[in-house]
């Protein structure tokens, strides 16, 4: 049944209300912008908040900071999820039982699992009890500082523990019937589980992880509170530093930190561009020109 | 071999499950557990006996949270569903385009948008309001509703509307026996995604909320981050894990009643309608 034209702009209306909500959420954005180019007191054009986050010692080591816990946080989650979903995959019990681990994950809010890593990783947590217990440390100051320390290890662990499930869901709902059909045609043809993987498996389902990585470098680059809560406090990570600004009690730090929610949003477009490139790539690896 | 391999994959992934959790449910109900004993010294309810008392605002937060998640919930999921209707069904100009902008939200930055929307909230004189906060929730959890409703739609025939117009029915009876049954596990997984956004969200409720909207969240962070009250930390912390469980469970439970009963009927409603599977990102 084709549609004519009036049913067609029927169509834009009923979205008019849900891209209303966008529209709010961009013209938000767009302000954001706007104040981060203004002077001290709030008027006028400037550049002189970017040119002061330059210049903080402290902002400077956000950054790299902050895009070396994402990229981290990526790339374990991604490995991960890749190992166990190829692991299982001959498997349907072994999958139906993955997914259900990792949607049991993926409910719990990330604020909630940054407490229980907490508690788990800090010094008197109770991994630091069983070192304890086995002899290899003598008090809370021998245990190595994961949280809070300078390598920001409990902030990445609580990451890869909330993300690698979420690349997991992802991978296997791409594992579709027609890719286990191509699996089972390839190891009639006398294909190994290793060549499977790396030329029927990993191909198929590599647009839905490069989504996936996406997702999660985006959530993980800007996201708040699991740095704030497990991170050390310098460097600290680009949103805590964000918060912090934003909630000085100077006015005139005010644009600093509405640069600071420009320099986030611009990484992500830059993340979101690259992965849109990739994702063109393997597109036409697999239809051709 | 092949059984024993199996039993450690399961014993594995249980411990990735359990090892942060299992902890913060022994902390709750924990009245004293001093470095370096293994287990606690002794237990009790002591934190939950807290948790109920009014002063500490923790049940007028549970209640401030499962308000705001139900209203993002069904405002969500309602605007999710006209939209993917609108772009399965009638197909307009750009329908590619309008779909990329309705999801573009998954990648907003959370402090980007609670200070832009802070911005134009002490403009519009909405700030430090409930009704801002529901607002602002409602951006991060549309995109997952858009996206499930899509699924959902692709699979639907708007021909079973127009049959049951053409046999007499009213509009709200095509709506009440056709449209919402047809579409009911779609529905069901978007609003539980939404409401999952909305129940897990901090920053924008902090920002946004001006610390007059207090959630189960806030409470959360403020005890993790400052008291050093492991145990009042634990309760709160189940607090905020229990519904999304309960919520997971019932839906779950649901749709697959729902599949059961479909499956009988007409075997292809059920094929491109959207399992759970394919709606990534319940944790944005």
């Amino acid at each position: 049944m084709t549609v004519r034209t009036p049913s067609r702009t029927r169509g834009l209306l009923l979205a008019a209300p849900a891209l209303a909500v966008v529209g709010f959420a961009a013209a938000a954005l767009l302000l954001a912008a706007r104040g981060s180019l203004a002077d001290g007191l709030g008027r006028g054009w400037s550049l002189s908040a970017y040119a002061d986050l330059l210049r903080d010692p402290a902002l400077t080591g956000s950054l790299p900071l902050s895009l070396k816990i994402a990229s981290l946080s990526t790339a374990v989650s991604a490995a991960t999820a890749l190992a166990v979903v190829g692991a299982v995959s001959g498997s349907r019990r072994g999958r139906a039982a993955l997914d259900a681990a990792a949607r049991a994950t993926l409910a719990v809010p990330h604020l909630l699992a940054a407490a229980a890593f907490g508690l788990l990783l800090s010094g008197a947590g109770l991994l630091s009890r069983l070192a304890r217990a086995a002899g290899w440390t003598d008090g809370p100051a021998d245990f190595p500082a994961l949280v809070g320390g300078p390598g920001h290890t409990a902030v990445l662990l609580t990451y890869v523990w909330k993300e690698a499930p979420f690349v997991t869901v992802m991978l296997l709902a791409a594992y579709t019937p027609a890719v286990r059909d191509l699996e089972t045609a390839a190891r009639t043809l006398g294909a190994g589980r290793l060549s499977r993987l790396r030329h029927v498996t990993l191909p198929l389902l590599a647009p839905a992880l490069t989504e996936a990585c996406l997702l999660v470098f985006a959530f993980t680059f800007a996201a708040y509170e699991i740095p704030a809560l497990l991170g050390a406090t310098a460097p600290r990570a680009l949103p805590v530093e964000a918060v912090g600004l934003y909630r000085s009690v100077e006015l005139g730090d005010r644009p600093g930190a509405l640069a600071l929610a420009v320099v986030i949003g611009l990484v992500i477009a830059l993340a979101a561009t690259a992965a849109a490139v990739v994702s063109r790539r393997l597109l036409r690896a697999r239809t051709g020109p | 071999m092949r059984r024993a391999l199996r039993l450690t994959g399961v014993a594995l992934l249980a411990v990735w499950v359990a090892a942060p959790l299992l902890p913060l449910l022994v902390w709750a109900f924990t009245g004293r557990w001093v470095y370096p004993a293994l287990v606690p010294q002794d237990l009790s309810v002591r934190a939950w006996a807290r948790a109920a008392d009014p002063h500490q605002q923790v049940i007028a937060a549970t209640g401030t949270s499962l308000a705001l998640a139900l209203a993002t919930a069904l405002v969500a999921t309602v605007l999710g569903a006209l939209a993917a209707r609108g772009l399965v069904l009638y197909r307009p100009p750009a329908a590619g385009l309008v779909r990329l902008v309705l999801l573009a939200p998954v990648l907003v930055p959370p402090f980007a948008l609670a200070v832009g929307v802070q911005e134009v909230f002490v403009r519009a004189g909405l700030a430090d309001q409930p009704a801002g906060v529901a607002l602002v929730h409602l951006v991060p959890a549309l995109p997952y509703t858009v996206l499930v409703l899509i699924g959902g739609y692709a699979g639907y025939d708007l021909r079973m509307e127009q049959t049951a117009r053409t046999l007499g029915a009213s509009r709200y009876a095509v709506l009440r026996h056709v449209t919402l049954p047809a579409l009911a596990p779609a529905l069901l997984a978007a609003a539980t995604l939404a409401f999952l956004v909305s129940w897990s969200e901090y920053l924008m409720t902090v920002l946004v909320g001006g610390g007059v909207v207090t959630t189960l969240p806030l409470l959360l962070f403020a005890t993790a981050a400052g008291s050093g009250n492991q145990a009042f930390t634990a309760v709160l912390g189940v607090l905020t894990f229990v519904p999304p469980v309960v919520l997971f469970g019932t839906t779950a439970a649901i749709m697959r009643r729902h599949r059961a009963v479909w499956a009988e009927a007409d075997p292809s409603a059920t094929a491109p309608g959207p399992s759970p599977s394919t709606t990534p990102g319940i944790d944005r």
